[in-house]
C-alpha cells in the first residue's frame, strides 16, 4: 500500500499532493500534521494554504522536493547561522525576479520554513551589500524622504555604530 | 598651440592635480613633511594648482558624493537646528510611513528608470513584512555593518527598521560577549556565566540602561574590525652643516606611528613604526610576526626583520568603565614586561573611537632561571608627555575568526 | 466558523474569526475534532493580522504607548492581549460535574486543555516566533510562549485558588491505596505531574524547576508518609513478631519504590526512602537487635540476611548488630575451646598411660579454631553479604580468641601457646613419620587461615623453623614441594623478611648435596666410609648450637672424608669457620656380629655412639675410662650414648653399677630378631627442654633486636621525640610480628641510652645522637 500523502490547496483551489516527508519541511503542516492526526497518517490529508497561490507554492515545494534529504541543523546560535553564506543550489533557485523572491520569502515565512526563508533573507542581504545608499535607492526604486537636517541628525547619531 | 602642446599641457595640469591630491591625502594622515613635499611639486608645474583642483576636480568628486549619498549630500544644512532633534523622537514618528516611489515629476533620475520600469511601483521587496526585514537588516549587521547604515539612511521606513531596539540589542550581542573584561580575569573555569562579574548574556545587564542603543552609546568597548592608530609628529632642529652659511637651523619633521589591533581572544598585536598606515595595516594579523618591506610594490617578508617591522603580541583586556591595560611580555627589550593603560573615549561622534594614554612603564622581569639582577621587580614609568591618543580606523579586510 | 478570512487589520474581528476554533482546540464543544480547514483559517488569521498590521503600516490609533522602547510592532502585543484574557476566562468558566470530585475534574479538564495548549501553540506560532521571541530577548520576563502561557494561566486560575482540596484529595488517593483499596492510579499520576508542568521558571523557562511540584506536593506527602507509617509499625509490632514485622517492611518498601517510579519525580525519591526507612527501620532498629541473638542461636540464615538487609539501608543501625556478632562469636568459641580443653583432661584421667602430658593435641586445637572460624564466616558471606563491617567483627573476634583461650593462656598474661601449637600442627603433616590418617585433615589452607590472625608471628616462626630444620637434616620431609609452597604461603601473607631464614635453610640443604659429590668425587676407595653426608648450616639462620658436652676425638679410621671436606670447604669459602655439632647427625654401620651364614646387622647410632663402636674393631674389650678416653666428650653425655648398648645387650658390662673401672666387652655373636636396630632413640636426653628455653631466649632476643632498629630508624629521621609519641609510631610497626608491650619498648629505650644511640633530653623526651 501507497503511504498516505499530503495534499496542500493553494489559495487558488490548486492540489498539489506530495510525500509526508517534503510536506513536513513546513513547520507549519508538521505542526498541523502531528496535532490533528497524533497516531500517523492513515489516509491522504488534505490542508489548505489560504495564503500562498500555485504558482508560488510549486516553486515552494520543488525547494522542498530538492532538500527532502537535507538535515538542518536545529542549533541555538542563531548569530552564528547569520554570518553562513547561502548554498549555492539555493542561490540559483532564488535567481528569480523581486517579484518572485517576494513571494517565496513571504510563503516560506508563512509556512515556517525557516532554511528557505533564511536562504531568501540572505539573497536581499546581498543586494544591499556594497550599494551606496543611492543606489539602494534606485534598486528598490524609493525616494529619500528625509529631510537635509534630519538625515544629517540621524547619521550625525548612528553612522559610528557600523565600526565595532 | 599646437594641439600637441595642448595636450602636453593637460598632461601636465593633470598631473600637477595628481600631486596636489596626493598631498591632500598625505597632509590627512599627518605626514606634514611629505605633504609639503607634493605640494611644491604641484606648484611647480603649475601655479594654479589650487584653483584648477577646486574649478576641476571639486564638482566632479561632489557628483560622485551626491551620486552616493543622494539629494540631500551637498546640501548646506544649520548645525543648530539639526543639534535640536532628538533622533529616537524622529525615527520613533517613521512608525506609520511608508516607503515612496521617486515623484515622476522629481529630478532627472527617473527619466532613467523610466526606460527600465514602471517608475511608480517601487519594489515589492519593500513590502516584505516588518518582522523579515527587521531580520534581513540583522543579517547585514552580520555580514557588512556599513551596509546595515546605508540601508537604514534610505528612507524613513528603513531608518524606522535599520534603528530599531532589535538592531541596536544585536549589535550589543555582537560586541560585548566578545569584551576581555579585567573584572571577569580572577574567576574560575567552571563558573557559570551566572556567576561572573561581568555575564556574557546580555539580558543580565540590559537592566542597568534605558535601552539597548543606551547601553551602546554609553558602555565602553573596544572595536575589532579595524585598527587603532596613533600618529606623532615632531621637529627635530638638525645642526648645521659645517660650512653653512645660512642663518637658521634646519628643522625636521619626523612622523611615526603607533598601531594596535585588537581580537576577541585577548591578543594584541602593536607596531611602532615610521611607516605609514598602507604599509603596516594589510599586515597587521596574528599570524605575522613582522610586515614585509615593500619591493617593488609587492610585499617582501625577510628573516633579519628591522625593529620598525616587527609586530609584537600582548594581552589586553578592558574594565567596565573602559580602562583599557595592555601587557607585552616579549616587548622591544627582553628584560620589560612592558604596561599600557588607556581610556576608551569618544571622538566627536564616533562612540568610544579613541584611546587616551594613561599610564605607560615597564617592570624588570627575570629573564631566565639564573638571573638574580637586583633591579627585578622595578617599575620604570615611561612619559606619555609625547603620546597621542589611538584613533580606530574600520579595515574592511578584518573579519571576525 | 465562517470561511472567509477577516480584515487583515481589524483586531475585533479577527479575534471574532478564530474564537470559535479556539473553543474546539481547548474541548469546549465536548470533543468534536478540530478540521485542518479550521486550524489553517486561526493560523492564518493570526498570521495575516501580525503581518500585515505592520506592513501596512497606515493605522494611527495605536501610538506607541512605549516610545522608549522603539518596539517595531504592536500587532503581536495586542493579540497576545487578548488571548491572555481569553484564557483566564476559559479556564474560569470551567465546570465541575455533580457527580465527580474536584481531583477527577481537574484532572479530566487538566488532560484536554493540555492538549489543546500544544494546539494553540502552534497556532500561534507566528506570534511565538517573532513577537514573543523578540519580547524575551529584550529581557520582558512576563511574556511567555503560548503553551506556557496557557500553562500560567491555569496556575494562577485554576491551581492556587483550589490548591488544598486538589492536594487533600490526592493524599488521600495514595492514603486509600497504601490501604490496599483498588483506586484510579490515572487520576494520581496525571495530577501529579500538572503540578511538574506547573513550575514555571519565568526568568528561564528551559531550566528544570520543581517549585510548586515540591512545596505544594512533595512535602506534606512526606508528612503523611511519616505519618501513616509510623503509626502503622507500632500497631503491628504490638501484635507480631520481628520476623513478621521485617517481611512486613520489605513489602512497603517495595510497594513505596514502585509508587514513586510510577508517580514521583526523581527529586522525591531520595526523601522520601528517607522518611520509609526512618519510620521503619530506625526507629525499630532496637526491637530488632533484640531479635538477632536468638536469630544467630537458631542459625537462622535466611530471617539474619533479612535484617540486614532492612539495616543496612540506613548504615548507622548496623554497627550495634556488628559489635553483637563479635561477642557472640567470641563467647562461642570460648565455649567450644573449653570443651575440648575438659574434654582431653577427662582421656588423660581415663586413661593416664597412653599419650598425655596434659596438653591439647595441636590437631584438635587447630581444628577446633578453623570450625568456628568457617561456621562464622559462612554467616559473614550468606547473611551479611561479605560488608566491610562484619568482616571486621570477625576477624576482630577470630584474632581475639586465637591468641586469648584456655588452652593458649591457661594463665592470664602468659605468652600465647597458639603460635606453637599451629607450629607442631604444620609439622603434623609436613613431616613424613605421620600416618597419613593422621593427617588426614590438616592442610596448609586451615593453617594458614589461623596464622592470620595470631599476634606472635615471630614466635611462630621461631617453633616453625626449628621444626623444620629437624625435618630437613631428618630427611623427615614429606615433600619439598609442599615445604616450599607453605613457606610461599607464609611469604606473601607477611613478607620476605619474615621466610629469609627458612629460605636460607633450603639452600643450605642443596649446596650441601653439591658438596657431597664433590667429596665423592675425590675420595680414594679405601675408606671404610661408603657414604658421606655432610651438612653444612649457617649458624645464624639454623637453631642449632655448638655444644662443647659432645667434642668428640674422630677415629683415625673416619679421618680421610673429614679432612676432604674441610680441605674442599675452605676452597670455596675461604675464611668461614666450621664447626661440628656432634649432638646432630647419625650414622649408619655394618656389624658383623651376626651368626655365621646369616648377614650382618644394620644399626643405627648417634655420632657418639658410632665412636664407640668403631673402637672395638681393634679391641674387645675396654674399660669404662680407656673408653671415654678414645671417645672424648663430656662423661655424663658418653654415659648417656654408651647406655643403649648395654641395655639392648650389644656390650656387656663387668658390673651392675658403672664405674670407671667397669670393663665393656663386645659380644660375639648379637641376638636380634631384627636385622635393623636403631640406638638412638633410647639415648636420655633432657634436649627438648633446653630446645624450648632455648627457643624463647631467642625470640627475646630478636624482639629487641628488632625494637632496637625500629626505634633507631625512627629517631634518626625525626630526631626528637616525646615519650608517647615515640611508642605509638613504634607499636604498629611490630605488629606484622608480634604485639610489643608498652614495658618491653622501654626497656629497649634504656638499652639505647646506655648504647648511647639516645639521649633524654628530660622525663619525657629523647634526642638522637649520630
Amino acid at each position: 500500500m501507497m503511504s498516505p500523502k499530503v495534499i496542500i490547496v493553494s489559495s487558488d483551489s490548486e492540489k498539489f499532493p506530495v510525500e509526508q516527508k517534503i510536506a513536513e519541511k513546513s513547520i507549519l503542516i508538521k505542526n498541523m500534521i502531528n496535532d490533528l492526526n497524533p497516531d500517523g497518517l492513515t489516509e491522504d490529508f488534505e490542508i489548505p494554504t489560504p495564503n500562498v497561490r500555485a504558482n508560488v507554492l510549486s516553486k515552494v515545494l520543488e525547494w522542498c522536493e530538492h532538500h527532502k534529504n537535507t538535515v538542518f541543523q536545529d542549533d541555538e546560535d542563531e548569530d552564528a547561522k547569520k554570518s553562513v553564506p547561502v548554498e549555492e543550489w539555493d542561490r540559483n533557485f532564488l535567481k528569480v525576479d523581486q517579484e518572485m523572491l517576494y513571494e517565496i520569502i513571504l510563503a516560506a515565512n508563512y509556512l515556517n520554513i525557516k532554511p528557505l526563508l533564511d536562504s531568501g533573507c540572505k539573497m536581499v542581504a546581498e543586494m544591499i551589500k556594497s550599494k551606496s545608499p543611492e543606489e539602494l535607492r534606485k534598486t528598490f526604486n524609493i525616494v529619500n524622504d528625509f529631510s537635509p537636517e534630519e538625515e544629517a541628525a540621524i547619521r550625525k547619531e548612528n553612522e559610528w555604530a557600523e565600526d565595532r | 598651440m599646437s594641439l600637441v602642446a595642448t595636450d602636453t599641457s593637460l598632461d601636465v595640469d593633470h598631473k600637477a592635480i595628481q600631486l596636489f591630491e596626493k598631498a591632500i591625502e598625505k597632509e590627512s594622515q599627518g605626514l606634514m613633511s611629505e605633504a609639503i613635499q607634493f605640494y611644491r611639486q604641484a606648484f611647480k608645474l603649475n601655479e594654479q594648482v589650487d584653483s584648477l583642483y577646486r574649478s576641476i576636480h571639486l564638482p566632479k568628486a561632489i557628483n560622485q558624493y551626491k551620486s552616493e549619498r543622494g539629494k540631500n549630500a551637498m546640501h548646506n544644512v544649520d548645525d543648530s537646528k539639526v543639534a535640536e532633534i532628538n533622533v529616537d523622537k524622529l525615527i520613533q514618528s517613521f512608525e506609520h510611513i511608508d516607503a515612496n516611489p521617486p515623484n515622476p515629476e522629481d529630478e532627472l533620475s527617473i527619466k532613467i528608470s523610466n526606460l527600465e520600469l514602471n517608475a511608480k511601483l517601487i519594489s515589492p521587496l519593500v513590502h516584505l513584512p516588518n518582522d523579515i526585514w527587521i531580520y534581513i537588516l540583522e543579517i547585514l549587521v552580520h555580514i557588512s555593518p556599513e551596509s546595515w547604515f546605508r540601508m537604514s539612511i534610505t528612507c524613513k521606513k528603513f531608518a524606522y527598521l535599520g534603528f530599531n531596539n532589535s538592531i541596536w540589542r544585536e549589535i550589543c550581542n555582537l560586541v560585548y560577549p566578545r569584551q576581555i573584561y579585567e573584572e571577569n580575569k580572577y574567576r574560575k573555569l567552571n563558573d557559570s556565566d551566572d556567576d561572573l562579574p561581568i555575564p556574557k548574556n546580555q539580558l543580565k545587564i540590559i537592566p542597568q540602561y534605558k535601552s539597548w542603543k543606551l547601553m551602546l552609546n554609553q558602555r565602553p568597548f573596544i572595536k575589532f574590525l579595524g585598527c587603532y592608530i596613533s600618529v606623532i609628529n615632531y621637529y627635530s632642529e638638525g645642526g648645521k652643516s659645517e660650512f653653512s652659511s645660512s642663518w637658521s637651523n634646519p628643522v625636521r619633521t619626523i612622523t611615526y606611528y603607533r598601531y594596535m589591533r585588537f581580537y576577541p581572544d585577548g591578543t594584541v598585536l602593536k607596531v611602532l613604526s615610521v611607516l605609514p598606515p598602507d604599509q603596516i595595516v594589510p599586515y597587521l594579523h596574528k599570524s605575522n610576526k613582522s610586515v614585509p618591506n615593500i619591493i617593488e610594490d609587492k610585499p617582501v617578508f625577510t628573516h633579519d626583520v628591522k625593529e620598525s617591522h616587527k609586530i609584537y603580541k600582548g594581552k589586553w583586556s578592558v574594565s567596565a568603565d573602559g580602562e583599557v591595560s595592555i601587557i607585552i611580555e616579549n616587548g622591544s627589550v627582553p628584560y620589560y614586561t612592558f604596561h599600557y593603560n588607556f581610556q576608551i573615549k569618544s571622538l566627536g561622534g564616533i562612540k568610544h573611537g579613541k584611546l587616551s594614554w594613561i599610564k605607560y612603564y615597564a617592570i624588570r622581569k627575570q629573564i631566565n632561571e639564573q638571573d638574580d639582577d637586583d633591579r627585578i621587580g622595578e617599575i620604570s614609568e615611561f612619559s606619555i608627555r609625547n603620546e597621542k591618543p589611538f584613533k580606530f580606523s574600520r579595515v574592511r579586510s578584518y573579519i571576525l575568526e | 466558523m465562517s470561511a472567509t478570512l477577516p480584515a487583515f487589520t481589524d483586531l475585533n474581528a479577527t479575534w471574532t474569526f478564530i474564537q470559535p476554533g479556539l473553543e474546539f482546540i481547548l474541548g469546549a464543544q465536548n470533543d468534536q475534532g478540530v478540521t485542518s480547514t479550521m486550524y489553517m483559517n486561526c493560523y492564518t488569521a493570526v498570521y495575516n493580522y501580525c503581518v500585515n498590521k505592520s506592513r501596512r503600516g497606515s493605522t494611527p490609533q495605536s501610538i506607541a504607548q512605549n516610545s522608549d522602547n522603539n518596539s517595531y510592532s504592536l500587532a503581536g502585543a495586542e493579540i497576545y492581549q487578548k488571548l491572555n484574557v481569553y484564557l483566564s476566562q476559559y479556564i474560569q468558566h470551567l465546570k465541575k460535574l455533580s457527580t465527580e470530585s474536584f481531583l477527577e475534574f481537574y484532572v479530566r479538564k487538566w488532560t484536554r486543555f493540555t492538549i489543546g495548549a500544544v494546539y494553540m501553540n502552534n497556532i500561534f506560532d507566528y506570534m511565538n516566533r517573532y513577537w514573543v521571541q523578540k519580547e524575551r530577548s529584550d529581557g520582558r520576563k512576563d511574556v511567555f510562549d503560548v503553551n506556557t502561557l496557557s500553562l500560567i494561566k491555569w496556575r494562577d486560575e485554576m491551581f492556587n485558588p483550589n490548591c488544598e482540596v486538589l492536594i487533600e484529595q490526592i493524599l488521600n488517593l495514595i492514603e486509600k491505596q497504601r490501604n490496599n483499596l483498588i483506586v484510579d492510579t490515572n487520576l494520581i499520576s496525571s495530577s501529579i505531574k500538572s503540578l511538574v508542568y506547573l513550575s514555571i521558571d519565568p526568568q528561564d523557562l528551559k531550566k528544570p524547576n520543581l517549585i510548586i511540584y515540591v512545596n505544594s506536593f512533595e512535602k506534606p506527602f512526606l508528612k503523611a508518609t511519616m505519618d501513616y507509617y509510623s503509626r502503622e509499625s507500632s500497631e503491628f509490632l504490638l501484635n507480631h513478631n520481628v520476623v513478621d514485622y521485617m517481611k512486613k517492611c520489605e513489602t512497603r518498601l517495595a510497594e513505596e519504590i514502585s509508587r514513586s517510579n510510577n508517580y514521583l519525580e526523581e527529586h522525591t525519591k531520595k526523601p522520601l526512602l528517607d522518611v520509609l526507612n526512618g519510620a521503619l527501620i530506625e526507629k525499630h532498629a532496637n526491637e530488632m537487635y533484640d531479635q538477632f541473638l536468638q536469630l544467630l542461636e537458631q542459625n537462622q540464615i535466611g530471617h539474619i540476611q533479612r535484617m540486614y538487609k532492612l539495616l543496612s539501608r540506613v548504615p548507622k543501625t548496623l554497627d550495634p548488630l556488628a559489635d553483637t556478632l563479635e561477642n557472640y562469636i567470641k563467647k562461642e568459641a570460648k565455649i567450644a575451646l573449653d570443651a575440648i580443653k575438659k574434654q582431653t583432661m577427662t582421656n588423660i584421667e581415663d586413661d593416664n598411660k597412653k599419650k598425655g602430658n596434659g596438653t591439647v593435641e595441636p590437631k584438635v586445637y587447630v581444628n577446633t579454631l578453623i570450625s568456628i572460624y568457617n561456621q562464622f564466616n559462612d554467616i559473614v558471606i550468606k547473611a551479611f553479604n561479605k560488608d566491610t563491617k562484619f568482616i571486621r567483627s570477625l576477624d576482630n573476634a577470630c584474632r581475639y580468641f586465637v591468641n586469648n583461650n584456655s588452652i593458649a593462656t591457661p594463665k592470664p598474661r602468659s605468652p600465647s601457646k597458639t603460635p606453637e601449637l599451629l607450629a607442631k600442627y604444620a609439622d603434623g603433616f609436613l613431616k613424613s613419620s605421620v600416618k597419613e590418617t593422621d593427617s588426614i585433615d590438616m592442610n596448609a589452607d586451615n593453617l594458614m587461615v589461623v596464622f592470620k590472625f595470631i599476634n606472635d608471628k615471630d614466635t611462630f616462626e621461631e617453633h616453625y623453623r626449628r621444626s623444620l630444620a629437624k625435618r630437613l637434616i631428618n630427611g623427615t620431609c614429606k615433600s619439598d614441594e609442599l615445604e616450599e609452597s607453605v613457606i610461599h604461603r607464609l611469604q606473601e601473607e607477611n613478607s620476605i623478611e619474615y621466610t629469609s631464614k627458612m629460605t636460607k635453610m633450603f639452600s643450605d640443604m642443596k649446596a650441601s648435596e653439591d658438596l657431597k659429590l664433590k667429596i665423592k668425587q675425590q675420595s680414594s676407595n679405601s675408606t671404610i666410609v661408603k657414604d658421606f653426608n655432610p651438612l653444612v648450616l649457617a649458624q645464624s639462620m639454623w637453631p642449632f648450637r655448638h655444644v662443647a658436652d659432645y667434642d668428640l676425638k674422630v677415629a683415625e679410621e673416619l679421618q680421610e672424608p673429614i679432612e676432604k671436606l674441610k680441605q674442599v670447604y675452605i676452597e670455596q669459602h675461604s675464611g668461614r669457620q666450621l664447626q661440628w655439632l656432634w649432638n646432630h647427625g647419625r650414622a649408619e654401620l655394618k656389624a658383623n656380629l651376626s651368626r655365621k651364614g646369616k648377614p650382618p646387622f644394620s644399626f643405627t647410632v648417634s655420632n657418639i655412639q658410632l665412636m664407640i663402636l668403631i673402637a672395638f674393631n681393634k679391641q674387645k674389650s675396654y674399660s669404662s675410662k680407656e673408653l671415654h678416653e678414645i671417645v672424648g666428650t663430656k662423661k655424663e653425655t658418653f654415659e648417656a650414648h654408651l647406655l643403649p648398648f648395654t641395655k639392648f645387650k650389644l656390650i656387656e658390662t663387668s658390673t651392675n653399677e658403672i664405674n670407671d673401672d667397669t670393663i665393656f666387652t663386645i659380644v660375639d655373636e648379637y641376638k636380634s630378631k631384627k636385622l635393623k636396630v636403631s640406638f638412638i632413640s633410647a639415648i636420655k636426653s633432657n634436649e627438648s627442654k633446653i630446645e624450648e628455653d632455648e627457643a624463647t631466649k631467642e625470640i627475646d632476643e630478636a624482639r629487641k633486636t628488632y625494637l632496637q632498629a625500629c626505634i633507631v630508624r625512627i629517631m634518626k629521621s625525626r630526631k626528637q621525640m616525646k615519650n608517647s609519641e615515640l611508642i605509638n609510631e613504634v607499636m604498629p610497626l611490630t605488629l606484622s610480628r608480634f604485639k610489643a608491650k608498652v614495658i618491653d619498648i622501654k626497656r629497649v629505650i634504656d638499652l639505647l641510652i646506655e648504647k648511647e644511640y639516645l639521649k633524654r633530653l628530660d622525663d619525657n623526651t629523647f634526642e638522637y645522637i649520630s
